[in-house]
Formats: C-alpha cells, sequence, structure tokens
C-alpha cells in the first residue's frame, strides 16, 4: 500500500491516537438503583387480611379500602385516585359456585355507609429535599485582616497559602466597601431528610383524602368475572351499574402539610462538614447559594471558600453563616413518599330475603389513578 | 498519583454524581402485587397514558408489568371504557368496554419480581380528550379488586407526516412523469415538420 505525501500526516495523528488510546480507555461501571416505589391497592377486612367475603347475617359489615405508597413521587396533576365500588344482585344459592339466577336479592337494597371518621393515613414519612436561609454578617478592618481570619476560623493570617491571603483580603475588599459589615443572605439546597409525619387532618396528607359519600347500588354489575356475569335475563338491557365512591386521593402540599414539614425538618445539625456527612448542607451547595446571590461580597466569599482545603471551607462557613430557617417547601422538593391511606365503608343491607336459604353476589372494588 | 487513576476517579466521580441526580420514586399502580407503570420512553415518567391517536393508522403504547412481591402472582389484564365526571374523577367500565384499544384480555402470571413489558394499540378517529383505562383485576372470593390506569386519547397529526411525504412524493412524480411526455412530443413533432 502507498500513501501520498499528504495522507502521512494524518496516518501520524491517527498512530497516535491509536497508541495513546490506552491512557483514556478507563471502564467505569455504572449502576443505577431506582427506589423501586410502589402504589398498591386493595381491599381488606378489620383485620387488615385480604376481604374475601361480606356476611351480611348482622345487616353490616365494616371492611377496610386500603392505597399502600411505598417512596412514591408526588407529582402536580398526576396520581390521583378515586376508590369506588359497584354490587351484583345476591342470589340463592345452589352449591358452592352455583346459582338460582330467578331468586335474587336486588342490590338496590344494599349500600355503602361511613361512621364519623371513615378516612385515615397512618404511618407517612416523605423525603424531602430543604432549602435553606442562609443568613451571616461579615465585619473587616483593612488595617485589621487577622479578626476576619479568626471569625472564618483560619487560623493566622502570616501562616495562610498565598493564594488563601489573596483571596480572604479580597473579601476584606468587598466589605468594607460595603460599609465595613457585609450582611450575606442566601438560599441554598439542604440535605435529604427523611420526614415522619403525624397528620391530624386527613386533607393535609399527601394524598389529600375525601370522598368517603357512599350511597345505594341502584343499578347492580352483570360485569364478567362476577356472580351477575350468570345471569343473563337481568343482564339484557341493564342500565350500567351504580358506582358508590369509597375514598379519593389527591396529589397536594397544603398550608398544614406545608407547616408541618417545615416543623419536622431537622435543624440542628453544622451547616456543613468536611465529609459531607451529618450536616444541614453541603459546600458546593453553599458556593453555589452564593454564586446565585450575586453581590460583590457574596462572590468574593465564594471564591475564598474554592481555594481552602474541604474542612477549611466546612469551619469557615460553620463560622460566618448560619441557618436562619427553611424556605416553604414546593411539591418537587418531595422526592419520595411512604404510607398508607385507609377508608372504612361499611356495607349495609336492608334485604327481606325472598325464599330461606344462602344468598351470594360480587361486590368489585374499584382502584382508578389519572 | 498516576494520570490514569486521576482520571479514572474524575470518571467515577462523574458517575456517581450521575446516579446522585437520578430520580427516585415511582408512577405505577395496581393490586395483588401486579402493578403497572405506563412506558414512557426518553419523556418524563407518568402515573397515566397520555396518548396521541393519529386519524389514521395506530400507535403502539408501551407499558410494564412488576411483580411487586416475592411470591407467584396472578391477574386479568384488559382495556375498558372510563368517564371522568364534573369534579375530574374517573369511573371504569367492563372489560372489552374500549373502543379503539386493542388490548386482549388476558390472564397474566409474574414470576416473583418479574417485570414484563408488554403493549396496547390505539387506533380510530379521536376529537377532544377520550378515556379509557388498561385494568389489572384480582379475585378474592366474593370480592373483586381492579386497579386501573386512565389512558387519555388527543388526536395526533390530523394527516401523518409519511402521508404527506407519499402524496407530495407521487405529485412530483406526476409532473415529472407529464413534463417529460410533453418534451418528447414537442422532440417528435420537431423531428417530422415540414422542412
Amino acid at each position: 500500500m502507498r500513501l501520498s505525501r499528504r495522507s502521512l500526516p494524518l496516518v501520524a495523528a491517527a498512530a497516535a491516537c491509536a497508541l495513546a488510546a490506552p491512557a483514556f480507555a478507563d471502564n467505569v461501571s455504572v449502576t443505577l438503583t431506582g427506589a423501586g416505589g410502589t402504589r398498591q391497592f386493595s381491599v381488606e377486612d378489620m383485620s387488615g387480611q385480604p376481604l374475601t367475603a361480606l356476611d351480611l347475617t348482622n345487616n353490616a359489615q365494616p371492611f377496610k379500602v386500603h392505597v399502600a405508597d411505598n417512596s412514591f413521587l408526588p407529582t402536580a396533576g398526576q396520581g390521583n385516585y378515586t376508590v369506588t365500588a359497584s354490587m351484583s344482585n345476591l342470589y340463592l344459592k345452589t352449591g358452592s359456585s352455583t346459582y338460582n339466577y330467578a331468586v335474587k336479592i336486588p342490590s338496590s337494597q344494599l349500600s355503602v355507609g361511613f361512621g364519623s371518621n371513615p378516612l385515615s393515613a397512618t404511618g407517612l414519612s416523605l423525603v424531602d429535599l430543604p432549602k435553606l436561609s442562609l443568613t451571616g454578617s461579615l465585619t473587616c478592618n483593612p488595617l485589621n485582616l487577622q479578626s476576619l481570619s479568626d471569625t472564618l476560623g483560619l487560623g493566622t493570617v502570616g501562616s495562610l497559602a498565598a493564594g488563601v491571603l489573596t483571596s480572604l483580603t479580597n473579601l476584606c475588599t468587598a466589605i468594607t466597601t460595603a460599609g465595613g459589615t457585609g450582611a450575606v443572605a442566601a438560599t441554598a439546597d439542604g440535605a435529604l431528610q427523611t420526614l415522619s409525619l403525624a397528620i391530624s387532618d386527613v386533607l393535609d396528607s399527601p394524598s389529600a383524602l375525601s370522598g368517603a359519600t357512599g350511597g345505594t347500588f341502584t343499578n347492580a354489575s352483570y360485569d364478567s368475572g362476577t356472580v351477575g356475569a350468570g345471569d343473563t335475563a337481568g343482564a339484557s338491557g341493564a342500565p350500567q351499574a351504580t358506582q358508590v365512591t369509597l375514598m379519593q386521593g389527591t396529589q397536594s402540599l397544603s398550608a398544614g402539610l406545608t407547616t408541618l414539614i417545615q416543623n419536622a425538618l431537622d435543624s440542628g445539625l453544622p451547616l456543613v462538614s468536611s465529609t459531607g456527612a451529618a450536616a444541614e448542607t453541603t459546600t458546593l451547595a453553599v458556593t453555589t447559594a452564593l454564586q446565585n446571590a450575586g453581590t460583590a461580597m457574596d462572590t468574593a466569599l465564594r471564591n475564598l471558600l474554592l481555594t481552602l482545603t474541604s474542612s477549611q471551607a466546612a469551619t469557615a462557613i460553620n463560622g460566618a453563616l448560619h441557618l436562619a430557617g427553611f424556605s416553604a417547601p414546593s411539591l418537587s422538593d418531595i422526592q419520595a413518599v411512604t404510607g398508607s391511606y385507609y377508608s372504612v365503608p361499611v356495607l349495609q343491607a336492608s334485604a327481606r330475603t325472598p325464599v330461606a336459604g344462602t344468598y351470594g353476589g360480587t361486590m368489585t372494588v374499584t382502584f382508578v389513578q389519572s | 498519583m498516576p494520570r490514569t487513576l486521576q482520571r479514572s476517579l474524575l470518571l467515577l466521580l462523574t458517575a456517581l454524581a450521575l446516579l446522585w441526580a437520578a430520580p427516585s420514586g415511582a408512577f405505577a399502580a395496581g393490586t395483588g402485587g401486579i402493578e403497572i407503570t405506563p412506558d414512557s420512553g426518553t419523556g418524563p415518567a407518568q402515573t397515566a397514558f397520555h396518548v396521541k391517536v393519529p386519524s389514521r393508522g395506530s400507535v403502539s403504547v408501551g407499558f410494564f408489568l412488576r411483580n411487586v412481591t416475592g411470591a407467584k402472582v396472578t391477574g386479568r389484564l384488559y382495556a375498558t371504557s372510563a368517564a371522568r365526571d364534573a369534579a375530574g374523577h374517573f369511573s371504569v367500565g367492563d372489560a372489552g368496554s374500549a373502543k379503539g384499544v386493542s388490548l386482549k384480555e388476558t390472564t397474566v402470571t409474574l414470576a416473583p419480581h418479574e417485570v414484563r413489558h408488554e403493549t396496547f394499540q390505539v387506533s380510530g378517529k379521536v376529537s377532544g380528550t377520550q378515556y379509557r383505562a388498561i385494568v389489572i383485576e384480582v379475585q378474592h372470593g366474593a370480592i373483586t379488586e381492579r386497579a386501573a390506569t386512565v389512558v387519555y386519547l388527543t388526536p395526533g397529526r390530523r394527516v401523518p407526516v409519511p402521508v404527506v411525504l407519499g402524496t407530495v412524493a407521487g405529485v412530483l412524480v406526476l409532473v415529472a412523469g407529464v413534463l417529460l411526455l410533453v418534451t418528447r412530443r414537442r422532440a417528435g413533432r420537431s423531428a417530422t415538420g415540414p422542412s
């Protein structure tokens, strides 16, 4: 193979790249573990076991509708749900799973009612990304740089590295320009906190609960998979089955929940730590907040922090700034919600049996997520 | 520190930063240990299906079925009609009532923690917003539990792009053919014309 003179440099460059390639060909294993969140809906008896039968011997039976969230991610306008129930007629049983469809108790003699407090939310916790309001006040006299160094915990000015000293001097100049006292006010993203919440009002839960209205099953269900599906004569021309509402959940962040979150956030940790653990936030988040704050003094403080070791930066931040409080959270600050939402309906019967015997039917409970 | 090691550490830190930024949480919902999660591809995760339906042809919509338990689970999977009331709450119909949605009613059995990808097809003209639902149903004796995920159907492009492109290409070919024919006829007349 003959190569032209023009192509020689290209070949040489390609060869150089090939030779250099091993230095750039580091393999990095990348893994991603999702939170694996779930939302499961179930119908349970009062002891929390799956409900398999409804005994109306005493004309009433309570049961539980349970929506269990595990690391569910709330988003505005998404994840709302409604739980409804429909009912077939009750037919005279002629065997374990056979019925006399000519002998029935109409579903209109069955209804769902509720006690005084049918809705509840328990075991609620959420992961929140707090927003920290940071404040601080720094003073400096150019003739006494040591005082500022002491405030920031940097030690003797004479022993500071040249870069650090320059940044400290620039910070002092910015403070002096501001009148000798510089106020710092910035908002920084905090470290994720998992909060346990004791909700006193179901409307303040992350899924605000409502909709325990119930009602009478005026029109029977003949849906496939139910006992009513076998009643072909009854199903012919039958109106749509009545669906009574048992519970509704709306993703929300009420004023009450906002206050609960703000009060539950841990404010007792140091602002930052050299390792990044056991602290309200990180050095990176603070320098980013100072950059966003944008005043000359904020910028000078940020530049100084960038010249310090992680240990020095942590000391300086903890010396110069303090946590004034947490900003009101928004829905996007909530990373995951775990908890159980319950409704306790009571199935009631005002039935007069046409003939003596045992009657059976199917209740269909439907959870719809939008 | 050797340069290669430095580079490796940098890449590792970058990877860790990406992992830190990865979204957590989930959007799925279900019953009996089976959950339905809309496959939103590279778009933002959704708790419901949002489907733009072309006026011609059909669109395929993906979703995941996941067993969130450590035991084998079985449920009935189907599509239904859905209705939204004035307050924004939904109710769903019976199996087989989902007009325009093709999802074969089937009984699914998932092994412990199994995840399966499924699809359904949507076709037919849609005006405004219409609703359907994908349902997973489990039976516990006299109780039927159904977990439904709403499908929002909205009109897609009036005419799919391939149809438009095909039509334009056809017209261009026709015009080119006519021009060729006219040019040849003129050339023929010139050759046989009066000398």
